[in-house]
């Protein structure tokens, strides 16, 4: 079996701090727009009259979410030009010599994952920071986070040690892309989706 | 915001398709009684239009992507990219069209050979709006993963072509009428093809309100609302006109032909609005 890279994300350890997301943008010089790790803050919930008493029912928690190097990645298999690719690692990257801009992938992607560059007139994406993982390092946004909920490594190492789940509300079932992640959900994750919660910074991400 | 130039593109294709299918079919209907003119001359006039409405698709496609330069790349993964094959499909078809074209204009070839070219280019449109409705059939996008994208997409083809050669047989350098059972068979296939536009208005309205996006935004939701009426109303009018049409109705029924047109017009470029504009995707 080929190599697979992935990340770990624990919603339920994530403080909503966006040190990862401003350690990508950091590392990789990303111009004003474009955020190639966002934390979404899912939130839901209000009061609910419980005999003579209300009860609080309010639901809030982070994820954050970048590309997950999905086993069969839509952005590669819809790319006109070839410009999206998945390595022998696992990794999914976007040549930019190649790309022509046409915004297909971010369409297609249900992680929000592509982002269009205005400037450099091309879609760009998360890397997993190869460059720091073939020098034996580790991506910006796991090195950044002060709460240690995220990690990267072996897809298969990383379910051995943290399970199956890969979609937790609001992402979409596994089986479409079959992402390179293994979520530790939030304990409010479950009811999220049955009792209507809301990404709550849309205008952010 | 919707990217106008896709709205512009696509329209623009499928008004160009339908016209050439439009053309071919006309060609296949006996004169009637009274016939002062075989259709030849209305497809001397039509296809010059779908020349230029190819010419500046493609050139509206090239322009509207971040990196028009390497707009050639856009053919490397036909294999899988449904957008790849759009681009293929489109340079046959309109390659296809300007041969054509320059044959009849110019009297090139045989008679044979330029109803074969034009035949041929014909049915390669077909396959295109196939294909540009495949393109949007992600299935991480419900909004346009359903039955109504190809079928709006053939439909607005069809109405859209119609009213090119419509428009080709009213306002063409002809001093002639074209034989009347073709504008008949058109108008009618017009009434149908709205009423399908019509018939679908349901499934869209019931995958587009269904989504927070739409929901939770009152803009957007009181936006809905409104385009969706201006393309219920524009279609209903443009039926009633073209039915009373038909019946023979209307006094001067030629006078009525650009309003239908243009309210054809407007629901076509509203309906595709609204398809862009309230595009949603499974996940984040």
């Amino acid at each position: 079996m080929a190599r697979q890279l992935g990340f770990y994300v624990n919603s339920h350890a994530c403080g909503g701090c966006k040190s990862c997301q401003v350690a990508c943008k950091d590392k990789h010089d990303l111009p004003l727009g474009v955020r190639w790790r966002r934390v979404y803050e899912v939130t839901g919930g209000g009061w609910q009259k419980d005999g003579a008493a209300w009860r609080s029912t309010v639901l809030a928690y982070n994820l954050s979410i970048a590309c997950n190097h999905c086993e069969d990645p839509i952005c590669v298999s819809v790319c006109p030009t070839g410009a999206q690719q998945k390595g022998d690692d696992g990794i999914v990257s976007i040549d930019p010599h190649r790309c022509i801009g046409c915004h297909y992938c971010a369409w297609a992607c249900p992680y929000g994952a592509p982002q269009y560059d205005e400037e450099a007139g091309v879609m760009t994406k998360c890397n997993l920071c190869a460059d720091e993982v073939e020098s034996g390092g580790t991506p910006a946004c796991v090195a950044a986070c002060p709460l240690r909920a995220l990690e990267f490594g072996e897809l298969e190492t990383l379910r051995e040690k943290y399970g199956n789940v890969a979609a937790v509300f609001p992402l979409p079932s596994a089986e479409t892309t079959r992402p390179a992640v293994v979520f530790n959900p939030h304990r409010d994750a479950a009811r999220a989706d049955a009792e209507g919660a809301r990404i709550g910074n849309q205008e952010e991400v | 915001m919707p990217s106008w130039s896709l709205i512009l593109f696509t329209l623009v294709v499928q008004a160009c398709v339908g016209a050439m299918v439009w053309l071919e079919f006309v060609r296949l209907v006996p004169a009637g009684q009274h016939a002062t003119e075989q259709p030849d001359t209305i497809r001397a006039t039509t296809m010059l239009g779908v020349t230029v409405g190819i010419g500046a698709a493609i050139l509206i496609s090239i322009f509207h992507l971040g990196s028009p330069t390497k707009a050639l790349f856009a053919l490397s993964n036909l294999g899988s990219s449904w957008l790849s094959r759009e681009i293929l499909l489109l340079l046959l078809f309109g390659g296809g069209v300007v041969l054509a074209t320059f044959m009849w204009r110019r009297g090139w070839g045989s008679e044979s050979s330029r109803i074969l070219l034009s035949r041929t280019s014909a049915v390669l449109g077909l396959v295109l709006v196939f294909v540009m409705a495949r393109l949007y059939m992600l299935p991480t996008a419900p909004s346009w993963n359903n039955a109504a994208t190809p079928i709006s997409f053939f439909a607005a083809s069809f109405v859209l072509g119609g009213a090119v050669v419509l428009a080709s047989m009213m306002y063409g350098r002809s001093a002639t009428q074209p034989p009347a059972n073709v504008r008949t068979i058109i108008l009618w296939a017009l009434v149908i093809c709205l009423g399908v536009e019509i018939a679908l208005i349901p499934i869209q309205a019931g995958v587009l309100y269904d989504h927070p996006m739409v929901i939770d935004h009152g803009i957007r939701f009181a936006l809905l609302n409104t385009l969706m009426v201006v393309r219920i109303l524009s279609v209903v009018v443009a039926l009633l006109l073209l039915t009373k049409s038909l019946r023979g109705s209307l006094k001067q029924p030629g006078r009525w032909m650009l309003p239908t047109i243009v309210l054809i017009l407007l629901a076509e470029v509203v309906g595709r609005y609204i398809f862009y504009a309230f595009y949603y995707s499974v996940g984040v």
